[in-house]
């Protein structure tokens, strides 16, 4: 039995090394340690034999067994044996690993999150299906309103609208607490826009601070540290007067252009600056909304698209590519 | 709003270069977007937000930038009196019906009016001097006749929209301004016949409507080589019912823009006798004969009390009362100080996007430069968390995400707008005015956006694909609409990259299930399949997947059916759950267990078993003996010397006791156990 499991042993050896293809490894695998293979043979024949064998043989067929799946297992075209004068390639890997992958906007909103989360906001979600009141009237856009052409929205049946900005959720927390309230909103939003530089879903993250003491200063503080953080200690920053309706005063905030560096380009539209994110104090009128006392309490909002950073960041030029969910751009992040 | 480097150099008597002045726009607030050369000028492209309806002309610009600069524009126009430069004798007849929509109208009547060389009106006219023509043909507009080319030069330069009437054709020579008719009709200066209804405010004449007011005068009475008599048209409209009527009627015209956003009552009159000048100036023969200024409630000015104390705790900077003066003074507002740094400000008629403290301190800080405002770093209360959060929500759907990656999965998000697919049931949410047929619906399943991308990414060669996507899905319940959070993963492809000596096998079900398997055992649960009979998965390749009994998503081959629609023929497999449940069934791994002091023992079975018992139930049934540690399915087989309707699995079974080594004859005997139970179950050892 012994010398039966040595033979059995040495013919698979020399077999395995003359292995030219797949199919072989699969060939040799059922000859020896299939159904009917040589080896399961002498495992199922070792009943034959005394109690006092049954151990030894056992364990030398156990091994037999285990070596010859690990040479199939381990199959190497170019190796030989120990010692040998064959020639071993370091450079291959055999790739049964592949990486799994975040999509970039996911990316870069942790990214967005983690700065603002160290800065001590806290993070709401919010309804991506909202009502009008918290979408547009309770921030100071009424119906008929010539502010709400900036923003086409999608209207579900049945009264309600696909939100177009974070920042109802904004009101939705305000009316549930009292200051001070530190909160970003990240999330799906939604506008009726579909061309080569814009899309109809897209992804925000708002910030709002209320309390006491908080004024213009300091939102250019938080978006100063923000901004540095993102896109690095020397971006050059220039924050210039604007209008939203739910905050005043309201600012725009620009990066200097990466591509050309201020220069001017196409990028750019030839100004050498990138806005990035809107931002103001927050409009009495949305304090009133929500009944704080505008006396005592003040502070700011902001927000920003994430695809928008995400093209910055990496420099991707179509926002189309985003949820085209093409594997060959989104294995490039 | 383009606005000319040379006419805007010559009223404010500013001497920068372009590039200064565009910076300087920019930086208060008018952002200047496209700078151009023509012939000898540069124009400059100002991006106006839709509150600054003053700066909607070269003088609103040039009051905006020389405040900026420490200097007042004046108007000389603003406060003159018509009756005062024109005697007439005439009074038009005007009446205004509806005053909530037409708070004044004043109308001019000039004769003898002939337009120096006019051909055919249309086209372009010699009879508009070339400085007129110029300026507004560089500023966007058409050259037309003498008398429009005007009205458009003081549109440019003062912002309020005039509009000239051919008076001979007016009926009746009356105007009556007052909402449409049921069914009335005009024909608009573009060409297209309008039918009109009982919200929109028209000028009409004894018998028809001749003008949109505010919007667009009539074809029929509109100016041309033939007009005698002209009546001149300045009033202030009422913002929303020019909004609302140029958007039922998908019009946008210069006269719109500016009304929709809030014109000046007090800019009514200036702007007349700016135009009655120009065209004094082009027609000197031609009479002002008739004038009426119908304004029965005048519109009071806004009083508006200003803290400089409140701007300072908004910007977190130091003010002088002189300086908050001086720039509100430039801006054309007036102001006595009623208290020390308080301030009660007169708000003039062109500013009427300023009601509010808050308003003003936006003035002021705009002009003074945000940038000038210092950057504040507060230092965080590390105490201070808001009150409510959904960080636990976030992060537990991040985690998820992370699970997936390391299973070897890439991230995809898709839209979640869909056509009604064969997924979709009535309780789908519907969108009213959705872009296109194929996003009218939002999505109730994330499956068909996986499969979607599954199919664009295999028909641009790429066929190994492992896809997942952690999203919302929405459906109606009586009138809300409810959203929560799926995990849907979809594979096809490769079951590894194509590599040298991996001898590459395609992804099946199975390999689904050990991801499934996987990810949920990362979660504590224990999961229980069943067969499921879905529509749009293989018959008898799906299962329900249940969580605690509940059925929490489904796992399957994609059906031939949906598959060849798309015209692939790779297999796609799916899994669909709910991500609620695995945050609520989600266990805790319990205490810690001593290591095992003694050695497992492996033994394998074979077993014959009927084709359709599940090597789930075998495993739970050998599971339940003493020792047994493990049980895994190591091959199963159907065919050659088996009989039809049988297979055999091989189990691999690890015994294991914490007080000794468990010996043959121990072994021997639960074995014999394990097989005297499965024999119950018609399972027999080979």
């Amino acid at each position: 039995m012994k010398h039966r499991i040595d033979e059995i042993l040495n013919e698979a050896r020399s077999e395995i090394k003359d292995i030219t293809g797949p199919k072989q490894i699969d060939d040799l695998k059922i000859k020896y340690l299939g159904r009917n293979g040589l080896l399961t043979e002498v495992l199922k024949s070792m009943g034959k034999l005394s109690p006092e064998d049954r151990p030894v043989i056992g364990k030398l067929a156990n091994q037999a067994k285990i070596e010859i799946q690990e040479l199939l297992d381990n199959y190497k075209l170019d190796t030989g044996q120990v010692g040998t004068k064959d020639y071993f390639d370091i450079s291959l890997a055999r790739k049964i690993y592949s990486l799994g992958n975040l999509h970039p906007v996911t990316k870069i909103k942790r990214d967005i999150v983690k700065i603002f989360r160290s800065a001590g906001f806290s993070v709401m979600l919010g309804p991506e299906v909202e009502i009008d009141y918290y979408n547009f009237e309770a921030l100071n856009m009424p119906a008929e309103h010539p502010a709400r052409d900036m923003q086409d929205t999608f209207y579900v049946k049945g009264g309600c609208l696909l939100r177009t900005h974070t920042s109802a959720v904004q009101v939705r927390v305000m009316e549930k607490q009292s200051p001070p309230v530190l909160i970003i909103v990240p999330g799906k939003v939604y506008r009726r826009d579909d061309d080569i530089s814009h899309i109809p879903m897209f992804q925000q993250v708002e910030g709002l601070l209320i309390d006491e003491k908080t004024n213009f200063g300091h939102l250019k503080g938080v978006l100063t540290y923000f901004i540095k953080n993102m896109f690095g200690k020397d971006t050059k920053i220039r924050f210039r007067p604007s209008f939203f309706p739910y905050t005043e005063p309201s600012a725009e905030i620009d990066i200097q252009c990466v591509i050309c560096k201020g220069k001017g380009c196409r990028t750019c539209s030839g100004s050498g600056w990138l806005e990035i994110l809107g931002s103001g104090m927050v409009d009495p009128a949305v304090f009133d909304s929500v009944k704080y006392d505008y006396e005592k309490y003040q502070g700011y909002a902001f927000g920003m698209g994430i695809e928008r950073i995400a093209m910055l960041k990496y420099g991707i030029n179509d926002i189309r590519l985003f949820y085209g969910n093409d594997i060959r751009f989104l294995n490039q992040f | 709003m383009l606005i000319s480097y040379n006419w805007l150099k010559e009223i404010t008597e500013i001497n920068d270069s372009e590039e200064d002045l565009s910076n300087d726009l920019t930086m208060i607030g008018l952002e200047v977007g496209n700078i151009e050369k023509v012939d000898n000028d540069i124009i400059i492209d100002v991006e106006l937000t839709p509150n600054r309806p003053d700066c909607l002309s070269h003088f609103g610009v040039a009051r905006d930038i020389m405040a900026f600069k420490g200097k007042k524009f004046i108007n000389k126009y603003y406060d003159l009196n018509f009756s005062d430069i024109y005697k007439t004798n005439n009074v038009p007849d005007i009446k205004i019906e509806d005053l909530a929509l037409c708070a004044r109208y004043c109308g001019v009547i000039i004769e003898n009016v002939k337009m120096p060389g006019t051909p055919v009106s249309g086209t372009p006219v010699s009879g508009t001097p070339e400085w007129i023509k110029e300026r507004i043909e560089k500023c966007g507009f058409r050259s037309v006749n003498p008398i429009v080319d005007i009205t458009n030069y003081v549109l440019l330069e003062m912002g309020h929209p005039l509009h000239p009437f051919d008076l001979d054709k007016i009926n009746g020579k009356k105007i009556n301004v007052r909402k449409a008719k049921k069914k009335e009709k005009i024909l608009t200066l573009d060409g297209i016949e309008r039918e009109l209804d009982e919200d929109m405010l028209v000028i009409a004449d004894a018998e028809v409507p001749v003008a949109l007011a505010g919007i667009m005068g009539g074809e029929l009475s509109s100016i041309s080589e033939n007009t005698n008599t002209i009546l001149l048209e300045s009033a202030y409209f009422n913002p929303v019912s020019v909004r609302k009527t140029a958007r039922k009627l998908g019009l946008h015209t210069e006269a719109s823009h500016r009304f929709e956003r809030g014109m000046d009552y007090n800019g009514v009159v200036p702007a007349l006798i700016r135009t009655i000048e120009l065209i004094k100036e082009i027609i000197p023969e031609c009479n002002i004969t008739g004038f009426t200024d119908v304004y029965p409630k005048k519109n009071g000015l806004n009083n508006v009390n200003f803290r400089v104390d409140r701007l300072e705790r908004i910007t977190g900077m130091e003010y002088e009362s002189g300086y908050v003066k001086n720039v509100l003074i430039n801006l054309g507002f007036e102001l006595e100080e009623s208290n020390k740094g308080v301030f009660n400000v007169r708000i003039p008629g062109y500013r009427p996007d300023i009601d509010r403290e808050i308003d003003l301190i936006e003035e002021i800080t705009r002009m003074k430069g945000v940038d000038s405002v210092q950057v504040r770093f507060p230092v965080v209360d590390l105490g201070i968390r808001n009150k409510i959060s959904e960080d636990d929500i976030y992060d537990s759907l991040e985690h998820a995400k992370d699970i997936l990656v390391s299973l070897g999965l890439q991230e995809m998000i898709s839209y979640s707008f869909r056509d009604r697919s064969v997924l979709e049931t009535d309780d789908s949410v519907e969108i009213e005015n959705p872009l296109d047929v194929n996003t009218r619906y939002l999505r109730k399943y994330l499956t068909p956006g996986i499969v979607d991308a599954i199919v664009r990414n295999v028909r641009n060669g790429n066929r190994d694909i492992k896809f997942f996507e952690i999203g919302k899905v929405f459906s109606k319940s009586d009138n809300d609409v409810n959203e929560k959070y799926k995990i849907c993963i979809g594979i096809t492809g490769s079951r590894n990259d194509d590599n040298f000596r991996s001898f590459n096998k395609e992804v099946d079900y199975y390999d689904l299930k050990g991801i499934a398997d996987a990810f949920l055992s990362h979660y504590n649960i224990e999961a229980k399949y069943r067969v499921s009979d879905i529509n749009f998965l293989k018959k008898s390749i799906q299962a329900d997947i249940l969580i605690n009994d509940n059925i929490s998503g489904f796992i399957g081959q994609v059906s031939k059916i949906i598959l060849d629609k798309y015209k692939i023929s790779s297999n796609v497999y799916i899994l669909e759950l709910d991500f609620n449940q695995i945050n609520d069934y989600s266990g805790s791994f319990g205490k810690f267990r001593q290591l095992p002091k003694f050695p497992q023992v492996y033994r394998d079975l074979s077993l014959i078993a009927k084709e359709d018992i599940n090597a789930a139930d075998i495993i739970d049934e050998i599971s339940q003996y003493e020792y047994v540690n493990e049980v895994k399915v190591i091959d199963i087989y159907k065919g050659d010397q088996i009989k039809k309707g049988d297979k055999v699995i091989t189990v691999s079974i690890s015994y294991l006791s914490d007080k000794k080594t468990l010996n043959d004859a121990e072994i021997d005997d639960i074995e014999q156990k394990i097989l005297r139970g499965l024999n119950k179950l018609n399972i027999k050892l080979r």
